[in-house]
């Protein structure tokens, strides 16, 4: 009985505890909204790796870098059919209000805002941006930008000018250095706080900072309220990190989130009945391919890669798998980066042209060969899926072999997949940047072994072409033989859908596909 | 715990209801509700090429996500794909599963724990400190490892259900060896020379069979659902093979828009087939285990 009553005394006090505790953080809760103003929540499907602008290397950890940071020049914004699209051949002043180029091309200087200050309330001067491409220069991932921009020296004028020289001239130079990876960082915090600082916490001059960044669950970015180009308008930004895309959608459906992204193909149509709701699904330069092995046999035969071109059911791929929020590839380059051509593009579905290459390349019975599927991506599976069956009917086996995203990534490394399906977004939209990367015979991506002596001499012969208009040319022509080729099956391009509330505006289409906080309002 | 060779004449005693062992199982309703899943499977199974209206992998997209109806009785897939079809061929995989799966548990943990409990000692204490090892591990994340360290694949998810099995096996196994060698006719057998191998075959297995055949029956419902589970993950069988788990996760992206019959049908088969064994194995416990008989 003693027993008892003491039991019953000490649960009434936790009740209580929990009562007063419930009571006290209602309280604060309240207080905080009628502070803050307008809140908006954003559902996103990864939760990102680093706040390090130059360690960043996804979507998300490049959103929180481009809230909390400034760069030196940034992309201009464009109208096209009544919505805003970024417009990345115009570059506009950010933290830097002007720069000159030399005559020759390769030094370029650069005047500071005057007005410009991080949110430690230091100002934004020269040094901090000799301290940043510093920092990129010796980091593991933007290292990498850093040789492609073909930085050679950074010195301070100054306090406000900052001279960038180039080993070489450079096209794509401004382009890169107005990417998230050359964010401009306060070199002081950083003295202060030690070198790891950067991975979870920011000290950067931008409009937003952040409260509190949990990858598992969410992230909290209020509005920096010295911002030197003026405070947001939106006062707090939640992101909030669920993968399932079916959640994304039913919380911007029931209006719980104020914009989704990733949302699957299928559920745009019944999102738009939603008179709450604007679907943005804007052309991205996210390609989606096929890749062969161009070392490996069959697939050393260009025939044999023409033949497999010819047996794909490429409506099917954007009208069933995409519901058309994708549109078809016709170049290894995608068709709104500037120097597209679809010239030499002839394939269509034609299994009886396909049996005939085949049969040519003297595998008129067929072959068989191992497919890797990367997980992660349920329209990859519904690819593989239907151009499987295509290809069963022209005598060819595809054995579709299912690996985890991570391992996947690292198998592309190896370059001894057979083939594989992978996606591809230029962060700069230039073919010599794209090809570069994938289909260059050094490029660093080019996991299929891709090599054509011709090409990789225009391609070349275009890096050091100064007149953008010839340099297209030679892109063009290097594009046609590739086509011709056939080392990718082109699938589609994809489009970049983003559901929104009908009452949040300002968003601007990035062919990044990160979205910028700063130009949102409610 | 008592043997059934020992026990059966206890119960033959007891004349007043039908108490041969298929007797009191037909009598159990529950075990034959189960016993009927099982059967209904199986028939299912064997003659999925028969039943099946069309091909599981034939694609048509001009018929794609199509509701149930005459033509399709459980409708079709985002490739236009005939759920009914693959739900029935899902069967053979789903079975096979469970059946190999099962097998390479009894196979690898009876034989281990029938060791382990008969010689006792360091090695016994080895083997069954390998199986804490392994129990300690929840079961799906050990075949999920399992599976993705051999390559996802058909074989590989059986291989993995078959491993994450094999403790309670063994565990089973030895509980009832270490009971059983003590008794007299095992102790009879020693002594006029019967082989250790003799032994454990002839006289202690056949002995501890009715707990054995318990837990095989209940192993097979989990082995189906740790097969389908992993096919789910992406680490079970190949596109296009019509399998339940992958099926139900190839079909979840369609729950919002409203196409809930590309999931439920498999997702039903996997209840019944589970609950089927599941009961099944209930009603064997009841039956075969002579406490719970002789306390009714």
């Amino acid at each position: 009985m003693k027993k008892t009553k003491w039991l019953a005394v000490v649960l009434a006090s936790v009740m209580l505890l929990t009562a007063a505790g419930c009571g006290t953080n209602a309280n604060q809760a309240v207080n905080a909204g009628a502070a803050a103003g307008k809140e908006i929540v954003l559902a996103y499907s990864d939760g990102g790796q680093t706040m390090d602008p130059a360690e960043a290397n996804d979507l998300t950890s490049d959103t929180l870098v481009l809230a909390a940071y400034d760069q030196l020049i940034t992309y201009g914004v464009k109208k096209a059919n009544g919505a805003d699209i970024a417009n990345t051949e115009e570059l506009k002043p950010m933290l830097a209000k002007e720069w000159k180029v030399s005559d020759d091309q390769k030094t370029y200087t650069f005047t500071l805002q005057d007005n410009a200050k991080f949110q430690s309330g230091n100002p934004v001067n020269a040094q901090a941006v000799v301290w940043s491409l510093d920092h990129v220069k010796n980091s593991k991932s933007g290292s990498f930008l850093y040789g492609m921009a073909e930085i050679e020296s950074c010195t301070a004028k100054d306090d406000k000018t900052v001279e960038i020289k180039l080993s070489q001239p450079n096209h794509l130079f401004l382009q890169i250095i107005a990417m998230y990876t050359f964010s401009i960082i306060d070199p002081a915090v950083v003295k202060d706080k030690g070198a790891d600082y950067l991975k979870n916490n920011e000290a950067g001059s931008g409009p937003y900072k952040v409260e509190k960044w949990d990858p598992a669950t969410e992230a909290v970015f209020t509005a920096n309220p010295n911002y030197w180009q003026g405070a947001a308008k939106i006062s707090k930004v939640t992101m909030k990190f669920i993968k399932e895309a079916s959640n994304r959608v039913t919380l911007l459906d029931k209006g719980d989130a104020d914009m989704a992204i990733e949302i699957p193909a299928q559920n745009v149509a019944d999102l738009k009945k939603n008179a709450n709701l604007t679907v943005r699904s804007d052309a991205s330069n996210r390609i989606l391919y096929l890749a062969f092995n161009t070392k490996v046999k069959p697939f050393d035969n260009p025939k044999v890669r023409q033949a497999i071109s010819y047996a794909i059911p490429y409506d099917k791929l954007v009208h069933d798998v995409m519901y058309d929020q994708a549109k078809q590839m016709k170049s290894a380059v995608a068709s709104n980066t500037p120097g597209f051509t679809d010239a030499g593009f002839v394939y269509k579905y034609d299994l009886d042209k396909a049996k005939q290459l085949l049969k040519e390349a003297g595998y008129e019975n067929g072959f068989s060969f191992d497919f890797t599927l990367g997980s992660g991506f349920q329209d990859w599976q519904d690819d593989a899926v239907l151009i499987q069956a295509e290809l069963a009917k022209i005598g060819v086996k595809m054995n579709i072999q299912n690996m985890a995203r991570a391992q996947f990534l690292e198998a592309q490394k190896t370059h001894n997949l057979t083939a594989y399906i992978s996606k591809w977004t230029s962060f700069v939209n230039d073919p010599g940047y794209h090809l570069g990367f994938l289909l260059y015979g050094k490029g660093t991506s080019n996991y299929g072994n891709y090599q054509n002596a011709q090409v990789d001499k225009l391609w070349e012969q275009a890096n050091v072409e100064p007149d953008q208009a010839k340099r297209n040319e030679l892109y063009k022509q290097a594009q046609q033989i590739i086509t011709t080729d056939a080392p990718w099956v082109y699938l589609y391009e994809y489009n970049r859908v983003v559901g929104m509330n009908k009452n949040l505006k300002g968003y601007v289409f990035y062919p990044d596909e990160i979205i910028r906080f700063y130009s949102l309002s409610k | 715990m008592l043997s059934i060779a020992e026990n059966s004449s206890s119960i033959k005693n007891s004349a007043s209801k039908p108490n041969s062992f298929f007797g009191l199982l037909f009598k159990n309703r529950l075990a034959m509700i189960g016993l009927f899943f099982i059967l209904f499977w199986t028939f299912v199974a064997l003659f999925a090429p028969i039943i099946a209206p069309y091909s599981p992998t034939a694609t048509n997209t001009a018929i794609k996500l199509e509701a149930p109806s005459a033509a399709h009785w459980m409708g079709t897939d985002n490739f236009g794909r005939d759920i009914f079809s693959r739900v029935i061929f899902g069967a053979r995989i789903s079975l096979w599963t469970g059946i190999i799966g099962v097998g390479i548990s009894c196979c690898l943990g009876i034989p281990l724990g029938g060791i382990a409990g008969y010689y006792g000692g360091k090695l016994g204490n080895v083997i069954m400190r390998v199986m804490d090892t392994l129990l300690a591990f929840p079961s799906l994340i050990l075949a999920m490892a399992i599976a993705a360290s051999i390559g996802p694949g058909l074989i590989s998810a059986m291989i993995a259900v078959g491993i994450v099995g094999i403790p309670e096996f063994a565990r089973l196994m030895f509980g009832q060896t270490v009971s059983l060698r003590e008794k007299e006719f095992v102790e009879a057998g020693r002594a006029i020379g019967v082989k250790d191998s003799v032994i454990l075959r002839k006289h202690i297995f056949p002995n501890a069979l009715a707990p054995l055949l318990v837990r095989a029956t209940l192993g097979l419902g989990f082995a189906i659902l740790t097969a389908a589970s992993l096919s789910f993950l992406g680490l079970g069988v190949k596109p296009p093979t019509a399998e339940w788990g992958a099926m139900i996760s190839e079909g979840r992206e369609y729950i919002i828009s409203g196409q809930w019959w590309i999931i439920s049908f498999p997702g039903l088969a996997i209840v019944t087939s589970i609950l089927g064994f599941n009961l099944l194995g209930d009603g064997l416990r009841d039956v075969l285990d002579p406490r719970i008989r002789t306390g009714k």
